[in-house]
């Protein structure tokens, strides 16, 4: 049977640049974020995200610089949390194509 | 009576849901004031948020989010996006809903976007100021039967047009928005921190009705960036009573509203 449990650096290996990643949770709730930390640390590049509602592991990619365009419906923190800095500030600086779709 | 000015919207908003209701509350203050109708005056709703939590009540204060463990822990039912804004509201069925505005315009368009220096370009320049986006204000827009919108009232936020149309109201005005046949009839009140602003039945264009009882008519024209019309009728608020204080701070323990007024 293939075995699918790994080290969570090695699992980061396995996005290369240009790939679109589909990241799970809602905004603060349930995202990937440890996964997200360690995808930073590798400087991927063109990566392309989706998600309903992508929060904190989108956002630390977007700040990282490793993302060029996010499909998404809502993308921040929620509440007093607030916008996404990383994500807002790739998107005013003309650097990620945002792709808002609901 | 000893009140914030967030309370009071809160409630002005509650009292805007009727008994028996299907509602779907946004994030934030929607929610507290959409629960807070629940516990005061309306515990038949049939509410949901749009991450499909059906049925539920908050514990412990503000929910952090739209399936955050405050609501879903005591739901009836937990299902997802999907059902709550594909099937339940995309298909007509749901009577109201609560959405919150970065930008809202005299028609009652709401943008949670973004803001450009050149508005009219919106779609391909980068924005100035890139805000978090429709969510489900968009689906709620489109699909409840009626929708309320709730703003803080600053001068900067309600424009004569906004830059970007993230979640349709009356669009241009008039009869504009049955050319697209939305299942929704769009917005029916806009409750701002200083008062409350509903349309006109020809032109849709949202006229001030009532103030709250901390403002007056000429605060609210001066916060305002286009030239406000006043009803006739404008009226003064009723205060909350101390039974709907009560039921609110019930929902906001953790007093999210109360922080500042």
């Amino acid at each position: 049977m293939c075995r699918k449990v790994m080290p969570m650096a090695a699992a980061a290996e396995l996005v290369k640049d240009g790939q679109m990643l589909a990241l799970g949770g809602n905004a603060l709730h349930r995202t990937p974020a440890a996964y997200a930390h360690a995808l930073a640390r590798l400087k991927r590049f063109n990566l392309k995200i989706a998600g309903a509602a992508p929060g904190y592991a989108s956002d630390v990619l977007c700040a990282a610089g490793a993302v060029d365009t996010v499909y998404f419906g809502f993308f921040g923190f929620e509440n007093e949390y607030g916008l996404a800095a990383g994500f807002r500030k790739g998107c005013q600086e003309g650097r990620i194509k945002a792709i808002e779709g609901s | 009576m000893d009140y914030t000015r967030q309370e009071m919207m809160a409630i002005a908003t509650g009292r805007e849901i009727k008994d028996g209701e299907m509602a779907i509350f946004g994030v934030g203050l929607s929610m507290l004031a959409g629960y807070f109708a629940k516990r005061n005056h309306a515990p038949n709703i049939r509410d949901l948020t749009e991450g499909g939590v059906y049925g539920a009540f908050p514990v412990g204060g503000l929910p952090w989010g739209i399936e955050c463990n405050r609501i879903s822990s005591n739901a009836v039912s937990f299902t997802n996006a999907i059902d709550a804004l594909g099937f339940l509201v995309a298909s007509g069925r749901c009577d109201v809903g609560i959405i919150g505005a970065a930008q809202v315009d005299k028609y009652g368009n709401v943008n949670t976007t973004g803001l450009w220096a050149d508005p009219a370009n919106s779609r391909y320049l980068p924005p100035k100021v890139r805000l978090n986006g429709s969510g489900g204000a968009n689906e709620i827009a489109c699909g409840c039967k009626r929708f309320i919108i709730m703003a803080t009232h600053e001068k900067r936020r309600f424009v004569e047009k906004v830059d970007y149309i993230s979640s349709p109201g009356y669009l241009t005005g008039g009869n504009a928005r049955d050319r697209y046949n939305f299942p929704g009839g769009g917005p029916s009140v806009i409750i701002t921190s200083l008062g409350i602003l509903r349309p006109d039945p020809v032109t849709r264009e949202f006229i001030l009705t009532e103030y709250f009882p901390f403002s007056s008519v000429e605060e609210i024209k001066e916060n305002t960036g286009w030239n406000l019309k006043v009803s006739p009728e404008v009226r003064v608020t009723a205060e909350p009573t101390p039974e709907e204080l009560e039921n609110l701070r019930a929902v906001d323990v953790t007093g999210a509203l109360r922080k500042k007024s």
